[in-house]
């Protein structure tokens, strides 16, 4: 069997906002068909290391690869999907459909003089069936409930195929239920998609059936490794001890 | 409303006013879902700053008026970008500093006449065969501009996080909008007036965005209004005899009013 392909290749990176540092020399690879979860507490830099891999953020020291080519060069972004930590913090009278939301990320890449129609109403009708809203194309945005609202913004990151879908904290907000029924969705997309899945979280339990490869984060990375191992280790007791809430069950 | 065609100061007064209009329209639905409805505002201080210096040289005021408000206009976006500023402080500090330079060559030239006034105030039937080209030419480039890059525009508007990371070339993006926007301010005090320029780029915006429900159908409500305005407008101006600009703008705000009662009604 080959080796998954490294994605991402985080080394030796530092980064500081305003002279404070919020990242210590974080080496952090992402390979292919993995499901990471980026743990850690409010500030450990969980949001400023995605914001990185995304080439939002440029860090003060360090390398970063992102489907072998130095992030300064990569040219690529449709092969990854964001749904930022703010997805959901829009405008909600903002006059766009479903459908238009979903669009938005597919047209922008393509010479509206050679549009096909067709062809893009699949795709983006394709992706709203496989977050289950296909049929809210007409709705507003807006009009929709938070959970549905997310989903709507999961279609968006993967309408245009990407390889890797990164999202940061996506179910802040939403009840237990939707967010079980929306991890599982992400499970799904991992499993049977191939899509390899960054997310980011601070909720150990609600993730924890989902995922296999966790990184700890804290300004440095505390850990970094596989799920399994990350269950036996001392770290994991820690969390559990804390009170956080871990179901231990493997799909 | 045959008086609209049967002369040919109105003709182009017509076609003016519907091209600046109508290319406002569809920049003021991107301007004001950015929450930078006040721009043109601002930007008609600096370019009062423009006029004023054109006149204190004694050069013609277009070209000065139109350099000092793309000028502005990026550095503008570039207090924002670079250094960290809110939009609304980058545009109130520029405005300030462009009404202070304006009153300051205005005193130093001593020529707060006719000339100053026209800007300030403008005159749609006064309009020349230049100035109705201009307008028409740029109309024609706002909607090809908009065309070409709807979705990347309705993306960086939507969500400019999420259209950073998918690659797209933001800033460009949004200094080709200021810039526009600053050039459509420019050829459109000549018609309604640096005073009002910026309700014919907020009020019919805003308008389609009472009204619509999907992002396209705002920008051609907007347009809709925007020309309903102007045409009425204009209409009533000459057949009343009332002063064209605050016409077509009071027109525009009617429209607005129905548009808002309406939205509540349907929201209530």
């Amino acid at each position: 069997m080959s080796r998954p392909q490294e994605l991402i290749i985080l080394r030796e990176v530092y980064f500081a906002y305003n002279q404070r540092p919020v990242l210590f020399n974080i080496n952090l690879t992402v390979w292919e068909g993995d499901f990471l979860a980026l743990l850690g507490p409010n500030g450990a830099g969980k949001t400023t290391l995605i914001k990185i891999m995304l080439g939002l953020l440029r860090p003060d020291r360090g390398e970063v690869v992102v489907f072998g080519s130095a992030i300064e060069s990569f040219q690529d972004w449709h092969l990854l999907g964001y749904v930022p930590q703010t997805a959901t913090h829009f405008d909600p009278l903002f006059p766009a459909t479903v459908y238009e939301v979903v669009a938005m990320a597919l047209l922008s890449r393509q010479n509206p003089w050679k549009r096909r129609p067709k062809v893009e109403r699949e795709a983006v009708l394709a992706a709203l069936q496989l977050v289950g809203l296909e049929e809210k194309v007409k709705v507003p945005i807006g009009e929709l409930s938070s959970g549905e609202q997310q989903r709507a913004f999961i279609a968006r990151a993967l309408v245009h195929e990407p390889k890797i879908l990164l999202l940061d904290e996506p179910t802040a907000g939403i009840d237990a239920e939707t967010q079980h029924q929306f991890y599982d969705m992400l499970y799904n997309f991992n499993s049977q998609k191939g899509i390899t899945i960054i997310l980011v979280t601070h909720d150990i339990g609600i993730v924890n059936r989902h995922i296999n490869r966790v990184a700890c984060l804290e300004g440095k990375l505390i850990y970094h490794g596989r799920h399994e191992e990350f269950c036996r280790s001392s770290l994991f007791k820690e969390l559990v001890g804390r009170g956080d809430h871990v179901i231990s069950h493997q799909h | 409303m045959s008086i609209l065609w049967e002369y040919g100061f109105v003709q182009r007064a017509l076609l003016a006013g519907l091209a600046i209009g109508i290319g406002s329209a569809f920049l003021g639905v991107f301007l004001l879902l950015r929450r930078e409805a006040m721009i043109g505002h601002g930007l008609g201080h600096i370019i009062f700053s423009g006029i004023a210096l054109a006149l204190f040289l004694n050069f013609a005021p277009l070209p000065i008026a139109l350099a000092v408000a793309v000028l502005a206009a990026l550095a503008i976006l570039k207090l924002k970008t670079r250094a960290g500023l809110h939009s609304d402080t980058a545009i109130a500090i520029f405005s300030s500093v462009g009404m202070s330079m304006g009153i300051l060559l205005v005193t130093l030239v001593n020529r707060f006449g006719v000339d100053l006034l026209s800007y300030l105030f403008g005159d749609i039937l006064a309009v020349n065969k230049t100035e109705t080209a201009l307008s028409l030419v740029l109309a024609f480039i706002v909607i090809i501009f908009i065309a070409y890059f709807y979705h990347q525009l309705l993306f960086l508007t939507f969500a400019p996080d999420s259209a950073r990371a998918f690659g797209l070339k933001t800033e460009r993006l949004e200094a080709t909008l200021t810039v526009l926007t600053a050039v459509t301010l420019v050829l459109g005090m000549k018609i309604v007036g640096l005073l009002l320029m910026t309700s014919i780029l907020v009020i019919p915006a805003a308008t389609g965005l009472q009204l619509a429900k999907s992002f396209f159908a705002s920008c051609l409500l907007a347009a809709g209004a925007a020309a309903f305005s102007v045409i009425i407008g204009l209409w009533l101006s000459l057949t009343a005899d009332l002063p064209a600009a605050a016409t077509i703008v009071l027109i525009s705000f009617v429209l607005f009013l129905a548009s808002f009662l309406r939205r509540r009604r349907r929201l209530f």
